[in-house]
């Protein structure tokens, strides 16, 4: 978790101790946070599930690329890109990793 | 000298290099002769033991988020996260030639404002990308494996950041790459194509750039830094690797003029000439060398008795050395311009090095004095007519040459001429 924030750290603590939505819906801003390039505006703290990954939150296709390697490497699941780049809203992103973590 | 409106300035000059982290730096090295090569501990165990390295920066994770950097050129690690380490250096590199240039970042993104890039790429990312491709079954590819590896990811990542809107690319011809960089960037605004260009060259220095050299037997096997890198000398065995990088800001003089700036140096003309003799060998006379130094002087419409200084390729390799003594022989005859290698201080650049050494020059013609030859005890036999002045020398030159070999028997030479103090 090298170059995360201290406060995205401590929320994916959480979320592995204790895996929830509530925990996984905290910890995704400051993911989401840290593949925005320099000069975007910071996602607020928290986002609404209608909020657009690419037109609100200000990703872009190589920062989701980018976002689909790094969740491989922190929740242990193959990510396919394409599947990332069909999920446009925060909302379905938490769905999507919703399914693939098993959460209830 | 004084110099005209329509002659070409370099205004700014940026450093990271093993002799120094800013101008201020590099100067006192050179003045002094202080050499940054030293012995070097990368992140693997190599059989190479020394090598001009780069202080305060620590670029051995392949995570840039791990990166650290000197407290004077600290930068938002979003701006270097899909860049290969000499990126990183390239960025603080160009922060300092805008400072000396008194202009901003947001002024380089015009139509006539260019970027030209040398660079060989990071053999280090690639290594590591490849290899996790690989080990993957070539199924999980990470998506900055291209933008941090290959050749263009110098351009490709500075073009982006300064919003660059002008004329860009990079160049690529081994270890004359940044002196190829300069002189089309001249070309580009002497023939009006533009105003301003930004040249930047830069090098990783990590294992994988450095070791395959050890290969071709072209590495100093000498283990003691004071002496390894001796150009010139009869004992010398090879050259010490250096990364780094260097960044000049090239203007139109009546852009410069106009907007109060003050030129460090202006560009006299430039030449280039291919031995076309061998992959990594020089032509042994010197050939490609002095058509490329005697198209740069006729550019430059200058003769070889106004030059007063040089800046030699020399990268203490024997045939490298000898090769560039003999043009040098042949080209000045019985002038007597200072020469030595600023290589016995650095180490070798490899795609930096023309640039670098290119700065050098511009450094001591403004500040007014000539480095010695550092490292020099037994000149070669070939080097009887050279004047060799193992000590910096304490005058100002008017007119200095800087040469820049690579492999394929490029060459090329430019001539820089100094500003009225």
């Amino acid at each position: 978790m090298v170059g995360f924030s201290p406060e995205t750290t401590e929320a994916l603590l959480r979320f592995q101790k204790e895996p929830s939505n509530a925990h996984l819906r905290a910890l995704m801003p400051g993911f989401i946070a840290y593949h925005l390039s320099a000069g975007t505006e910071q996602p607020p703290a928290v986002i609404g599930d209608d909020a657009k990954l690419i037109r609100d939150l200000g990703l872009d296709s190589l920062a989701l690329s980018e976002m689909a390697f790094k969740m491989e490497d922190v929740f242990g699941f193959r990510v396919e890109t394409h599947e990332v780049f069909g999920i446009t809203t925060f909302g379905e992103l938490l769905a999507y990793l919703t399914e693939k973590l098993q959460l209830s | 000298m004084n110099f005209s409106s329509q002659e070409v300035a370099v205004t700014g000059c940026g450093f990271i290099t093993s002799i120094g982290n800013g101008r201020a730096e590099v100067e006192r090295s050179l003045v002094e002769l202080r050499s940054g090569i030293e012995l070097w501990s990368p992140e693997v165990e190599v059989p190479v033991k020394i090598a001009g390295t780069l202080k305060g920066f620590d670029t051995s994770s392949f995570n840039p988020a791990a990166w650290t950097t000197p407290e004077n050129c600290q930068l938002d690690p979003r701006l270097t996260r899909s860049m290969p380490p000499h990126g990183l250096y390239a960025m603080a590199a160009i922060a300092e030639a805008l400072r000396e240039a008194d202009l901003s970042p947001e002024e380089l993104s015009h139509e006539s404002t260019g970027l030209y890039c040398a660079s060989a790429g990071s053999p280090k990312m690639l290594h590591h990308h490849l290899t996790n491709l690989e080990q993957s079954g070539w199924r999980r590819a990470h998506p900055h494996g291209v933008i941090s590896s290959v050749a263009g990811a110098l351009h490709f990542h500075l073009s982006a950041q300064f919003g660059i809107r002008g004329h860009c690319c990079g160049f690529v011809s081994a270890c004359s790459s940044g002196s190829h960089a300069l002189g089309f960037a001249f070309d580009e605004i002497r023939l009006g194509r533009q105003d301003r260009m930004l040249v930047v060259a830069a090098e990783d220095l990590s294992p994988e750039t450095v070791v395959p050299f050890a290969g071709m037997g072209a590495l100093s096997r000498c283990e003691d830094p004071a002496i390894a890198s001796r150009p010139f000398d009869q004992e010398r065995d090879g050259f010490v690797a250096t990364g780094g990088a260097v960044a000049l800001l090239l203007e139109k003089s009546e852009l410069a003029l106009h907007r109060g700036a003050k030129p460090l140096a202006i560009i006299k003309g430039w030449g280039q000439a291919c031995d076309g003799h061998h992959v990594a060998q020089p032509q042994p006379e010197g050939a490609g060398i002095h058509a490329a130094t005697t198209s740069a002087l006729r550019d430059a419409s200058l003769g070889p008795e106004q030059i007063d200084a040089v800046n030699a390729h020399a990268p203490s390799t024997a045939a490298g050395d000898r090769a560039e003594a003999l043009a040098l022989t042949r080209l000045f005859g019985i002038a007597r311009p200072a020469v030595s290698s600023t290589k016995s201080l650095t180490g070798h650049g490899l795609t930096l090095s023309g640039l670098m050494e290119a700065a050098f020059c511009i450094v001591a013609l403004d500040r007014g004095f000539i480095p010695g030859q550092a490292n020099l005890t037994t000149p070669d036999e070939v080097c009887g007519d050279l004047f060799l002045p193992r000590e910096t020398l304490d005058r100002p030159a008017t007119h200095y040459l800087n040469n820049s070999s690579g492999f394929g028997g490029t060459n090329v030479a430019h001539l820089f001429a100094r500003c009225s103090q």
